[in-house]
């Protein structure tokens, strides 16, 4: 018996980076599988890959699937050799099922011939930018300790003026000591029409950092602000994924992000040298964290699927600690992203160590959107104009 | 409704709101007609586009290492 199948495909196409970002869970945090993995993922790989996902397409009748080129950084596998993956998927995965492809880049290799590649395989590009100059150089330096910033935003402008159909989003990690304003408008600054703000990667063991002394929900007051800065605007110009999600969980939508509600998980990460994992964020975990000891070469998805640690996160509730499941936000929190949940005594089933943020921004956003309804219901019912004042 | 709580409420009036809002029923209405999108991922925010995106309404999530 297994679950929900898998409809996004998660290639560490490169187990490298350019960058050296001190929070990266790839490099800086408690798993170190990277050394031993091949820098780049090799033909080999890619063929089973590509072979692997058309026969789950296949077994499951799937219409859509998403494959995310992801590292590391994925465009250090040049453009020629991601133009032959992209090939391969498209060759391997039946021509009926809709094969979206993105990158998750830090946007400084992006030249014109990565442009043509993204526009002859239609592959969209997400960047990572942490907001201004300033904020962003607190962790995205390169290995020599220099500054991404002036790069990221170079290949961000290139994608946007001459390639804006493949524009897809830019990703910040929220540092305290950054301005949640400043941040959002040197983003918005960018156009993206997508923006994500993610807590950085902590656990209970390895909590993240707050004011001294301070147990007040620092980080959910950081995204409140942020909240509050989008939603000042004269018009709708980017969505904020975190927001909107919030949003369409409270009015009932069923799917969610990884990272909040309680939808079943459908991706699933391939390493560079085909060993299929479940969340690469749990490298921040412990060592060894994400193994689900499967690889490509020797397992279909479906064996994925019925891996227990797979299986869990589609469990929904039931794999939630008792605090979660008694909390009567659990059903827009969905007990936060897994990685964020664990302890070594406790394992997952702890409430995220996020926990106050999550229920601060939830109960923000929530506030915001019962005014807002209950405006729309009046407006409808024309009891606003028969009102005095 | 009292002057006060209208006054609330018209300071809750959003135009970015009111198009997030719409966006999430919109989400609701094809979830139902089984169109719906899979889960975001924290991997990469491919995500919904204005029309005319290669992709329409494909959506994707997003995390940090790169």
């Amino acid at each position: 018996m297994t679950g929900r199948p898998l409809s996004t495909f998660i290639l560490k196409v490169a187990g490298r980076c350019n960058l050296d970002c001190d929070y990266c869970y790839m490099y800086h945090l408690a798993d170190q599988s990277w050394r031993e993995r091949p820098k780049f993922m090799t033909a080999d790989v890619v063929e089973r890959v590509a072979s692997r996902i058309a026969t789950h397409v296949r077994n499951h009748d799937l219409r859509s699937v998403r494959v995310i080129l992801h590292g590391g950084e994925p465009l250090l596998l040049g453009p020629d050799r991601t133009a032959h993956l992209c090939e391969q998927l498209r060759r391997a995965i039946p021509a009926s099922t809709d094969l979206s492809i993105g990158v998750q880049t830090n946007g400084t290799l992006i030249t014109r011939d990565w442009l043509r590649v993204f526009e002859a395989n239609r592959i969209t590009v997400s960047f990572s930018l942490d907001g201004s100059e300033e904020a962003n150089d607190r962790h995205r330096l390169d290995h020599g300790g220099r500054s991404s910033w002036e790069a990221t935003v170079r290949g961000i402008e290139m994608v946007r003026e001459h390639l804006p159909e493949a524009y897809s989003a830019i990703l910040a990690v929220v540092d305290l000591d950054n301005d949640p304003v400043e941040v959002y408008e040197s983003i918005a600054a960018q156009s993206p029409p997508v923006m994500e703000f993610n807590l950085p990667h902590a656990h209970h063991d390895a909590p993240p950092r707050r004011p001294r002394h301070c147990i007040e929900p620092a980080y959910g007051r950081w995204l409140a602000a942020v909240f509050d800065a989008w939603a000042a605007g004269s018009e709708y110009r980017h969505s904020i994924r975190m927001f909107e999600h919030i949003i369409g969980l409270e009015v009932g939508v069923a799917n969610s992000v990884e990272s909040l509600g309680l939808a079943p998980v459908d991706l699933i990460v391939i390493e560079s040298d085909g060993s299929i994992e479940g969340v690469d964020a749990l490298k921040a975990a412990y060592h060894g964290a994400p193994s689900l000891d499967l690889s490509v070469f020797d397992h279909d998805f479906d064996a994925a699927l019925a891996h227990p640690a797979v299986a869990a996160r589609q469990s929904g509730l039931a794999e939630l600690s008792d605090v979660c499941r008694r909390c009567n936000l659990v059903d827009t929190c969905g007990g936060g992203y897994l990685p964020h949940r664990y302890s070594t005594t406790g394992g997952f089933r702890n409430v995220s160590v996020y926990c106050a943020d999550l229920a601060f921004i939830i109960r923000h956003v929530r506030s915001r959107m019962v005014d807002l309804q209950q405006l729309i219901a009046m407006e409808t019912a024309g009891g606003i104009e028969s009102a005095p004042g | 409704m009292t002057i006060a709580s209208i006054n609330e409420l018209r300071a809750a009036d959003s135009a970015v709101l009111r198009a997030a809002l719409a966006r999430a029923h919109a989400r609701l209405l094809a979830e139902q007609s089984g169109a719906g999108n899979s889960v975001f991922t924290e991997h990469s925010s491919h995500s919904e586009h204005a029309s005319g995106h290669w992709f329409g309404a494909a959506t994707e999530g997003a995390d940090g290492a790169t």
